[in-house]
């Protein structure tokens, strides 16, 4: 059986990278979803356009290790899913809260994964975004839902009905964009 | 001493097994050596193609430098963000901004 196709948004990409542990080296939410990649619990396909954002981020965050970073990634620049086109931005248009994240919506549609990772809850996980993956047979989770998906955690209280607006109820507390730490270890309704 | 061969036997049609003679002639090698390294160089970019993404080689490269510059994971998403938004304004707006205004009617 083919393993599960995982389309991370580049947040999540670069808590992976960056943040596989926190301070007292346990490991991240982000850092067991990696450790989960390295023994081939799922495949990861990548955006151009996600590409794009990692390389700018490492451009201006870490331009020392850019190089080294770039090489490392060089060889797979073939196997990234391809820029959207207008067209198809304009047609994801609608369903992003914020007009941005439409390139990012648009590729993962075109790289049909089974999955859309991605802890950034105002972007990824509002009913309107929900409605649009699941039209297109498209799962979102978040780090702490891939866990669940594998295997690794439980989703607490899953009877229960959720929040209107949000994944969890944790989560319109959450700033946009910044939910990767927030979740850690503890996500799931109170 | 004995080296532990493999023997396979192919079958090539005789325009190939000519071409396959004189490539070997021209590399000044043996059509054994030749064979030989065209199913490595075949096994190497298999494997290649099943290869993870280096995550774990980027990780140690990123994240020691990312703590010895005491970057937050907030700070990082945060910037993140914001380079989303200037990637969409310098490289998408305007373009999918004309392309809607096209299909509008009227």
């Amino acid at each position: 059986m083919s393993p599960i196709r995982v389309f991370p948004d580049t947040g999540v990409l670069l808590a992976m990278i960056v943040f596989p542990h926190d301070r007292t080296g346990s490991p991240t939410l982000a850092g067991e979803v990696l450790q989960l990649y390295d023994k081939s619990a799922f495949d990861l396909v990548i955006g151009q356009a996600v590409m794009d954002e990692l390389d700018e981020v490492l451009d201006e965050r870490f331009p020392r290790h850019r190089p080294r970073a770039v090489s490392l990634l060089m060889p797979f620049t073939e196997r990234l899913v391809r820029w959207p086109t207008p067209t198809e931005i304009a047609a994801v248009l609608p369903f992003c809260s914020d007009p941005s994240d439409a390139p990012i919506f648009a590729s993962a549609v075109i790289a049909r994964p089974d999955i859309v990772l991605s802890n950034d809850f105002r972007a990824f996980h509002t009913p309107q975004a929900k409605a649009f993956w699941k039209e297109h047979g498209i799962a979102v989770e978040s780090l702490y839902g891939l866990l669940c998906v594998l295997g690794r955690r439980e989703r607490k209280g899953e009877t229960e009905p959720r929040v209107a607006g949000a994944g969890w109820a944790v989560q319109p507390t959450l700033p946009a964009a910044v939910g990767i730490g927030s979740e850690r270890k503890h996500e799931g309704p109170k | 001493m004995s080296v532990d061969v493999k023997r396979i036997t192919i079958r090539v049609s005789p325009a190939l097994h000519r071409q396959l003679h004189q490539a070997a002639a021209d590399r000044s090698v043996s059509l054994n050596t030749l064979a030989v390294r065209a199913l490595e160089a075949c096994v190497e970019e298999t494997s290649t193609d099943q290869e993870h993404l280096p995550l774990r080689e980027l990780s140690a490269l990123l994240a020691p430098a990312a703590e010895a510059a005491e970057l937050t994971e907030e700070e990082l998403l945060h910037y993140a963000r914001q380079v989303r938004r200037r990637i969409w304004q310098e490289r998408y707006e305007k373009t999918v901004q004309a392309f809607t205004d096209q299909q509008e009617p009227g």
